[in-house]
């Protein structure tokens, strides 16, 4: 059973937050994916990603020749990758130049491309990818092998879905962020209003919500300026 | 949009690298905003007292550390329950497997989501 400490967590990423710069989720793919040549010795590695329509495309190939294997698969719309992207499993083949499945792609590949492994990369349970690998080489494929590449596709997974719930999450901190900082000056122009008017709190509230929306600002501005106009002695209209 | 949290995600990180490493287990420990190294995770309950505690496991431990930039921002550590040697090839994969997890750990601490008209990178 897996532990995880939230607090500490969030304490820690706060720190990184601050530190490593924003560079967004295709950077993140660009750097996982050259990695996994790395870990499992392989020629090259890349990444294809479905459009809305289901069309496979290429998103990131750690070379040359990988590079090849994608923009081949993408424009017969066939091959190993796009087949495991259609079945949702993994898809090997001992020498893709010569396999009789995909007749069409070895004209358009880059010579040191061979054998090749594509598994599916899912969000939701749906794949929208696939993780690609190629050896120079003839090779036979084992379970092993593809397992490791599910459970590499399986960490992608993770990186995209952190991504998208850290957009998420960067919005709200800053909707958070934002009441903080503003939380005072609209205390304070409920309390100027309840006393200016004879007003229970939510009632000054209320009123200063509508007034912004209706001048289609936020309450927090109107408070401000509402604080700033009390020297000029002339508040009244923020409700 | 609701999705799994953080706590999952890292959860299913460490899970995933102690599978592909091939070991029993992993831990994370990372410097918070207090430059504090803090346990953060652990894949089983060794590996969380091996996170609290740096405590010698009856196992073996790999640890590498965690660099963002030219910073060490954590460590992650990989154990075994059986005393193991780490080979020279186990100790570079653990490395590359530690810039994985950096990278979960940059996507989880958020920031813009790039956005391309070709969805190409090159």
């Amino acid at each position: 059973m897996t532990h995880i400490d939230p607090e500490a967590l969030v304490a820690s990423l706060r720190r990184l937050q601050k530190a490593a710069p924003a560079t967004g989720i295709v950077h993140h793919l660009e750097r996982i994916v050259q990695v996994v040549d790395r870990i499992f010795g392989y020629s090259g590695a890349g990444l294809m990603f479905a459009d809305p329509d289901r069309t496979l495309r290429y998103l990131f190939a750690t070379d040359e020749a990988g590079r090849s294997l994608e923009h081949a698969q993408a424009k017969v719309m066939a091959g190993p990758c796009v087949a495991a992207y259609m079945t949702d499993s993994a898809v090997t083949t001992f020498d893709v130049r010569k396999d009789d499945r995909w007749p069409d792609l070895a004209p358009l590949l880059h010579p040191d491309v061979r054998a090749v492994a594509g598994v599916p990369v899912r969000l939701g349970g749906e794949p929208v990818g696939t993780l690609n690998v190629y050896q120079d080489t003839t090779h036979d494929w084992e379970e092993s092998d593809t397992e490791a590449l599910h459970a590499y596709a399986h960490v992608i997974e993770q990186v995209i879905a952190a991504a998208v719930e850290a957009e998420e999450k960067s919005q709200l901190a800053d909707q958070l962020q934002y009441a903080l900082d503003y939380r005072v000056v609209i205390e304070r122009a409920i309390g100027y209003l309840m006393g200016k008017h004879d007003l229970t709190a939510s009632q000054a509230f209320t009123g200063l919500r509508k007034q912004a929306r209706d001048s289609r600002r936020r309450v927090a501005d109107l408070a401000a300026e509402l604080l700033g106009e009390q020297g000029r002695g002339d508040p009244d209209h923020a409700i | 949009m609701s999705g799994p949290g953080v706590e999952l995600l890292l959860a299913n990180v460490l899970r995933g690298v102690a599978d592909l490493s091939g070991v029993d287990g992993a831990a994370l420990r990372l410097l918070d905003d207090s430059d504090r190294l803090r346990m953060i995770g652990a894949t089983d309950e060794d590996g969380w007292v091996l996170a609290r505690d740096a405590a010698p496991l009856s196992g073996s431990v790999l640890s590498v550390p965690l660099v963002e930039g030219r910073e060490v921002i954590g460590v992650l550590s990989l154990y075994t329950h059986a005393r193991h040697r780490w080979s020279r090839s186990e100790v570079e994969k653990g490395a590359r497997l530690g810039e994985i997890v950096v990278v979960a750990l940059e996507a989880m601490a958020g920031g813009r989501t790039e956005s391309s008209a070709s969805g190409q990178v090159r």
